[in-house]
């Protein structure tokens, strides 16, 4: 995939942005992982909404930071969990997936399990009910 | 209320606090001067090579320019020492960000616009800026600073490893670092006919005004340097800087005022950092846990331009007991900025890789890492056999141990588990040498009844003016506010610098000796008709000094949290006690150690200036990219220490505590990270990159 910061013209500005309402991000998570305790850039974070119902995963929205030039829908992962089960094993599968096609360099390689970890950590603790 | 006579002691406020948070305190950079003029440094944007030519004219085409120096018109300068200092001198480029030309105008962004618009051409040549043990051109230095010998040896090593039960091999590595103070770099330079005065940003006018002298052939006693406030220094302003001599320059060639600053991503290429080193600690000890062998091997960088050798394993020279100690050094000469001093140059590294090597030892023993220290404590020193003059290592330990309640700790590492946290504790020990400068200071009785001292000491943000205060209230057996302190004057005379944690341990002899003797000579019950003054000098004291071992020591303990998922450290707990001579003032001397312990945190989690290799600089040249701790990385943090009376030092046994606080801290996280998660940590800094891999 074609990766490019920005579509916009010359000249052309942004004047606001609009988000639909979702009703699944009622249950929402967002974690960030950085290098010192604050003022810092995030070395990984993780957007997720995540609604089950009846054992199994009817809405799933995940983004990641940091990991490429343009905050990261991760499509596989909503691909693989959607109409499954909600288990840690789940989530971690579904990082894997996510994470499988992406190309680390020398120096950012640890990304790779920092957000399996944090993909995980933050959609466990949505199914469990709690934020974070 | 009186508080004669025990002001030493007394945690007294900061003379000068109203007028810092005021404003009213005017720093090096903020005097005002009529017809000043700004230059700005214009670096090069090779790492080798040589200035073909430098094309003044344009820069003089822009607004408010006034003045280009460069290696073709600059003031030819004396050698002094510091080749650093030998400022557009010719056209070599030995590092990439040395100055090539300093611009001057009337404003100062005018002046940066045109500097950073300067069009240079250069003959670049390949560079060479990567620090490794195995680099060639390793060599052994002549000796390390400040005047240690390269390498030391005694007993044999080598026997002594192969005949061990327990040994421990392992490599090291500490990053560049550096130092940032708050307040940038600032001189202004004015000349008087021969004479020139600068207003400068310095841990010592003294050293500065002799070398502005020998650089520009003058007299010392034409060189005025005025130091009155300084916003920290770490050792980036222990010498006279580049940013001095440009000023003093430029207000020579151009007849007028000129300051000159560095920006803080100047800071990052001309004003020194803390050398990258890569150590190899060898122990070998027997199954209680008994050193038979410390070998430490330290390699370090230096620039092409002066020789920098950090004594980063003199502190296995001091530490413990071992029937064979072998420390050594090896240097290489880059096409990299020159390192210099930062807080505890040689023990702040040093410390690192021993004190976690101890702990290595103490689990590959299964010995608690405490009774390890206990077991190899020296009755004197270890290598050369001198007497310490005091020494409290275990009397720190213990005290530490109780405060911070080691007793009982489970030694098992990566068992305790919190959420998604590990939790571990750790501890090192913590030493620095406390020495004493020969220094001048002037006590006069004034007829109003009131005090002056006059010494060309610095402060730094340590306090100095105030803890100045408080001997010389006591040594006069008066009241606190009856005496004023003029430091940071090089009109003073000779005093040492605030460094090497040998400001107070210098100056406080000075004013002490001052202060006796104008006391002597003053009139029993009667206030002087007119101001009667006496200087003291401690040169000669300090020269008759008995060759004595002379160092602080101290505990560092801490508590760290590692998150499972993301490897981020968290550290909400530490704490030092510290055997460091006699403390003049608590509440700056709390506020001091707890400063050095905070670096030293700062040093173990955060603090890394990444070399280039393509471009030949520190890449994250700025405060966004390079990471000093921020509030909310420090807990809760203790700093205590113990009574300690020392009277082999000087007259009032103060040893210094500006370096101590750093030693050993980031060892005690480092060990607590392994007790937390069970792997060990021998790189800095403790970077989530490096917890995860």
């Amino acid at each position: 995939m074609r990766i490019v910061e920005t579509t916009l013209a010359p000249g052309a500005l942004i004047t606001g942005v609009e988000l639909p309402p979702l009703a699944a991000a009622a249950n929402s998570g967002y974690r960030k992982a950085r290098e010192r305790a604050s003022y810092a850039f995030a070395i990984g974070s993780v957007a997720a909404v995540l609604e089950v119902s009846g054992g199994v995963i009817t809405t799933v929205r995940l983004g990641l930071g940091a990991v490429a030039p343009v905050p990261w829908r991760a499509h596989h992962a909503e691909a693989a969990l959607l109409g499954g089960p909600a288990t840690e094993e789940a989530f971690a599968a579904a990082a894997a997936a996510e994470l499988a096609a992406a190309q680390p360099l020398r120096d950012n390689g640890y990304k790779v399990p920092l957000l399996t970890n944090m993909i995980t950590r933050v959609l466990a603790g949505l199914a469990a009910g709690i934020s974070r | 209320m009186r508080t004669v006579p025990t002001a030493i002691g007394a945690p007294v406020s900061r003379v000068e606090g109203a007028a810092k948070v005021t404003g009213a305190a005017r720093y090096s950079g903020e005097i005002p001067l009529e017809h000043m003029a700004y230059g700005w440094a214009a670096q090069a944007s090779i790492a080798r090579g040589q200035i073909d030519s430098v094309d003044a004219a344009a820069a003089l085409a822009m607004p408010g320019v006034i003045g280009v120096l460069t290696f073709e018109n600059a003031p030819r300068l004396t050698a002094a020492g510091d080749g650093e200092l030998l400022v557009l001198q010719d056209n070599r480029v030995r590092y990439r960000g040395q100055v090539v030309a300093l611009v001057v105008a009337g404003t100062l962004e005018q002046a940066r616009a045109a500097a950073e618009a300067l069009p240079v051409s250069y003959a670049a040549e390949p560079h060479d800026v990567i620090l490794r043990a195995d680099h060639p051109g390793m060599y052994a230095p002549g000796h390390v600073n400040p005047n240690y010998v390269t390498d030391t040896a005694t007993g044999d090593v080598e026997a002594a490893l192969a005949a061990a039960s327990v040994l421990v091999d392992e490599t090291y590595s500490t990053p560049a670092e550096h130092n940032n103070p708050m307040e940038p770099h600032a001189a202004i330079a004015r000349w008087d006919d021969d004479s020139l005065t600068v207003w400068d940003s310095n841990q010592g006018p003294t050293l500065v005004q002799q070398t502005l002298a020998r650089l520009f052939g003058l007299p010392a006693s034409a060189v005025r340097v005025i130091t009155e406030h300084v916003g920290g220094g770490f050792g980036a302003k222990g010498t006279a800087r580049p940013h001095t001599v440009l000023a003093a320059m430029a207000a020579r060639m151009l007849g007028r005022p000129v300051r000159v600053t560095f920006s803080r991503q100047q800071q990052f290429s001309l004003v020194g950092y803390r050398t990258p080193t890569i150590q190899q600690v060898r122990l070998g000890a027997d199954a209680d846990g008994r050193l038979l062998a410390l070998d430490h091997l330290a390699y370090s960088q230096t620039s092409t331009v002066v020789e920098f050798a950090e004594q980063t394993a003199v502190i296995s020279r001091v530490m413990y007991a071992s029937s064979s100690l072998r420390a050594r050094h090896r240097l290489v000469a880059l096409d990299v900025p020159t390192p210099r001093w930062m807080r505890a140059p040689g023990e702040a590294p040093g410390s690192f890789a021993l004190e976690c090597a101890m702990d290595e030892l103490a689990d590959a023993c299964g010995i608690d890492p405490i009774e390890l220290r206990v077991r190899n404590e020296p009755a004197v020193e270890p290598e050369g056999g001198r007497a310490f003059s005091s020494r409290h290592l275990l009397d720190c330990l213990a005290e530490g141990a109780r405060r911070f309640g080691w007793a009982g700790r489970d030694p098992r590492p990566g068992v305790r588990r919190d959420g998604r946290w590990l939790a571990g504790t750790g501890v090192a020990a913590s030493t620095y040498p406390a020495r004493s400068m020969g220094s001048t200071a002037t006590a006069s009785a004034l007829p109003d009844g009131s005090y002056e001292i006059a010494i060309a000491a610095a402060d730094i943000g340590q306090g100095a003016r105030t803890a100045i205060s408080q001997v010389a209230a006591d040594e006069l057996g008066a009241d606190i506010t009856q005496v004023s302190v003029r430091i940071g004057d090089s009109d003073y005379g000779p005093a040492m610098i605030a460094g090497g944690s040998m400001g107070m341990a210098s100056w406080s002899w000075a004013v002490a000796a001052a202060c006796r003797q104008l006391r002597a000579q003053l009139p029993a019950s009667v206030q002087p008709t007119e101001t009667i003054s006496v200087r003291a000098d401690t040169t000669p004291d300090v020269a008759a000094l008995p060759d004595l071992l002379r160092h602080s020591f101290g505990a560092q303990f801490a508590e760290v949290r590692v998150d499972v998922d993301t490897g981020e450290i968290r550290v909400p707990r530490m704490l030092g006690v510290f055997a460091a001579g006699r403390i003049l003032n608590p509440k700056m001397a709390r506020s001091q150690l707890i400063g050095g312990m905070i670096m030293g945190l700062s040093m173990a989690l955060h603090e890394e200036s990444i070399m280039d290799a393509q471009f030949g600089d520190y890449l994250n040249h700025d405060l966004a990219s390079y990471h000093i701790a921020a509030h909310a990385d420090v807990g809760a943090i203790e700093a205590h220490w113990i009574e300690e009376s020392d009277r082999q030092l000087n007259p009032l046994g103060v040893k210094g505590i500006g370096e101590i606080g750093i030693v050993g801290a980031a060892a005690a996280i480092a060990n607590a990270v392994w007790h937390a998660t069970g792997r060990r940590q021998r790189h800095l800094p403790l970077l989530p990159a490096r917890i995860l891999s």
